[in-house]
């Protein structure tokens, strides 16, 4: 479908579809990019799910541009650590742009994101907390 | 601590620990030098150790019709082989399974459980009576609990409990770190299923705008089959 209406709008030779890729394989495809995003649609329900390919993204030390969900928007420093964007093209491709166009801020994203989810996000430190809430 | 008993409702065939969450905490507790068994309705497996296990797929009607008996056995079957835990991590948020049927063994043996919450109980789609009783279900295990977690604070904040932390999903660091590759200038990547949900709709509307703004960009589309 995404591949049909790339033709239709004359994109296809800007497009790469890698099909279903093994999980390893994952880190070293997305590392090729200088963007990465999910735009995740804003449903009632997708509040209230913490999605697990945002902090992984970001310890790729990738900039990422992501939907503007609870869990992201209450977790993570925005405009710092990642870009939000609403749920529209124009404001993805503002959010997309800004990252592409200024090298600066493009690194400080990707850093920031980076540090925080080495720092906060290992499931070693996530098991220690429940032991210490126990 | 020496040893932390997972309870799900479905492990790989390849390593212990199906969903990502238990796999992620049976990494962090491993990591932290606890034993760590994840015991489901259809085999007690050892996290780190190569195991096969057959089974139902979760939802089919042979998983609905023996889920609550067998995972009863199980957790005894858990029990028998390695002692009582220094905690039972439930992975929830089935309301009608795993905590619900075990809690009475857990109950006898006085051993710390841990609810941990991933996702929502109740769909969208849900009737309401369902959603009323998987409330009170939900509650009720909730105030048999040691301890409530979950990655959604919008989760812990329906939840009555004295005892409740907040657990993002966490990352594999080993897997996801950064990567000496050369990078492409202004390639826009994409991960995950093309499925509404993930905002798969946007993705070509977004590539023809930036084009259209004069942007000489390329997306990177890499499809995983995976939820979120």
């Amino acid at each position: 479908m995404i591949r049909k209406e790339a033709i239709r709008k004359g994109l296809d030779r800007r497009i790469l579809i890698t099909g279903n890729v093994p999980r390893h394989r994952i880190p070293e495809l997305l590392s090729v990019c200088s963007v990465l995003v999910a735009p995740y649609m804003e449903s009632p329900e997708l509040h209230f799910i913490f999605p697990t390919k945002v902090p992984e993204v970001m310890a790729l030390r990738k900039p990422v541009v992501t939907a503007r969900l609870y869990e992201i928007i209450t977790t993570f420093k925005i405009n710092e650590e990642l870009l939000a964007a609403e749920y529209n093209v124009v404001d993805y491709a503002n959010k997309i742009l800004m990252l592409i166009s200024n090298n600066s801020l493009r690194n400080k994203i990707a850093e920031n994101g980076y540090i925080r989810i080495r720092r906060d996000f290992t499931w070693e430190k996530l098991a220690l907390k429940i032991i210490k809430s126990v | 601590m020496t040893y932390i008993l997972i309870i799900n409702d479905w492990i790989s065939n390849l390593t212990a620990g199906g969903t990502y969450r238990v796999q992620g905490f049976a990494r962090g507790f491993s990591t932290l030098g606890f034993k760590v068994l994840i015991t489901t309705p259809w085999g007690v497996t050892e996290y780190g150790r190569y195991n096969i296990v057959d089974q139902p797929n979760v939802g089919s009607p042979l998983y609905y019709a023996t889920t609550g008996l067998i995972l009863s056995m199980q957790v005894i079957r858990s029990l028998v082989k390695s002692g009582l835990p220094d905690l039972v991590l439930v992975q929830m948020p089935s309301p009608f399974t795993k905590a619900l049927s075990i809690l009475p063994i857990l109950k006898l043996i006085d051993v710390p459980l841990v609810l941990d919450f991933g996702d929502p109980w109740w769909k969208r789609a849900d009737p309401m009576l369902y959603k009323y009783m998987s409330s009170k279900l939900i509650q009720f295990q909730a105030k048999e609990s040691i301890l409530i977690s979950s990655s959604s604070k919008l989760i812990l904040k329906l939840i009555d409990s004295r005892n409740k932390v907040w657990i993002p999903n966490g990352v594999d660091t080993e897997l996801f770190g950064p990567k000496h590759v050369n990078q492409c200038d202004n390639l826009v990547g994409f991960l995950g299923s093309f499925t509404k949900r993930n905002g798969a709709e946007l993705i070509i509307p977004i590539l023809s705008e930036l084009v259209r703004r004069g942007i000489d960009t390329r997306f990177l589309l890499v499809e995983v089959i995976c939820c979120i």
